[in-house]
């Protein structure tokens, strides 16, 4: 099934710039530079970055890697209880003072 | 986003139930800051600790532009610098990073060198350790705009003022903290590892 997507999507990606040569395809879909550069500023993506992805394999790959990094960061989850318990007895203290 | 008034007032008049509901958000999210910056432990904490006194100690001070989270991390990054500074500690020289992502890309836009299939991370079991220390080779700048940015999901604009840079100069600052992670976590996985006894 893999290898039967990656044939549709290749078949895809030809199509589309044949369809849209040069400077035409880059206002519809993106440049690599482009799709990239709102990868990393866009908490969601446009329509035009959607589509440059599913035509280019290189920013799917860079998508993906940058979606599992965020993923795995997340999950990472320290036990904080030892200081968010002495952070509260401090600031509901009366005898701390200036706070 | 401009901070809510009720949320302000929760803060000033210290609510208990209010503080330990955002200090159950907010500080993991510190204490990853400080991971990438080589902080662990007992250590990360006394630095969380610090930083959350002198946000309530100055808290007339914060107007609620950005996020309390945004403002939080900016104390932080002040108070490590400064622990740094005492300690001589950390010397890290910021990259130029104007043309990086130019050197990236053709002139028309497309890869250089394309990203190869991230599928090999994917399997890693170690993957959390290997970020966390990949996140040591970062700059702090690039770590604190890798985290917020990507991790923390903060808005482009807080991200930006937080850091004093542009918001095209953080897309760079993000672009070459995930290749240097990349390629730390790429060595990692190839570098033989030590087997018990």
């Amino acid at each position: 099934m893999k290898l039967v997507t990656k044939i549709f999507a290749r078949i895809w990606h030809d199509l589309f710039y044949i369809l849209f040569p040069g400077k035409l395809s880059v206002w519809i879909a993106l440049n690599c530079k482009d799709a990239v550069t709102e990868i990393n500023t866009l908490q969601k993506g446009s329509f035009r970055m959607q589509l440059h992805l599913t035509l280019c394999s290189a920013c799917r790959n860079y998508f993906r890697y940058s979606v599992w990094l965020k993923d795995t960061l997340k999950n990472d989850t320290p036990d904080l209880q030892n200081l968010n318990g002495k952070l509260l007895r401090k600031i509901s203290s009366k005898d701390q003072g200036a706070l | 986003m401009q901070l809510d008034d009720k949320v302000r007032q929760q803060l000033k008049a210290r609510d208990g139930a209010f503080l330990k509901k955002t200090f159950e958000e907010i500080n993991p999210y510190l204490h990853r800051l400080l991971g990438s910056r080589g902080y662990y432990g007992e250590q990360a904490e006394d630095v969380i600790y610090e930083t959350w006194l002198t946000f309530l100690e100055k808290i007339d001070q914060f107007e609620g532009r950005s996020s309390i989270r945004t403002y939080l991390s900016g104390i932080l990054f002040h108070k490590i610098q400064e622990q740094n500074r005492a300690n001589k500690k950390f010397l890290t020289i910021e990259e130029d990073l104007d043309d990086h992502l130019d050197q990236s890309f053709t002139e028309d836009g497309w890869w250089k060198q394309k990203p190869a299939d991230p599928d090999v991370l994917f399997s890693q079991k170690e993957a959390g350790e290997f970020i966390r220390q990949c996140l040591e080779t970062l700059t702090p700048q690039q770590s604190q705009a890798f985290l917020m940015k990507e991790v923390e999901g903060e808005e482009t604009e807080d991200i930006s003022r937080a850091l004093g840079v542009t918001v095209s100069h953080l897309g760079v600052l993000i672009f070459r903290s995930k290749e240097k992670l990349r390629k730390c976590i790429e060595g990692l996985i190839a570098s033989p590892r030590k087997t018990g006894p």
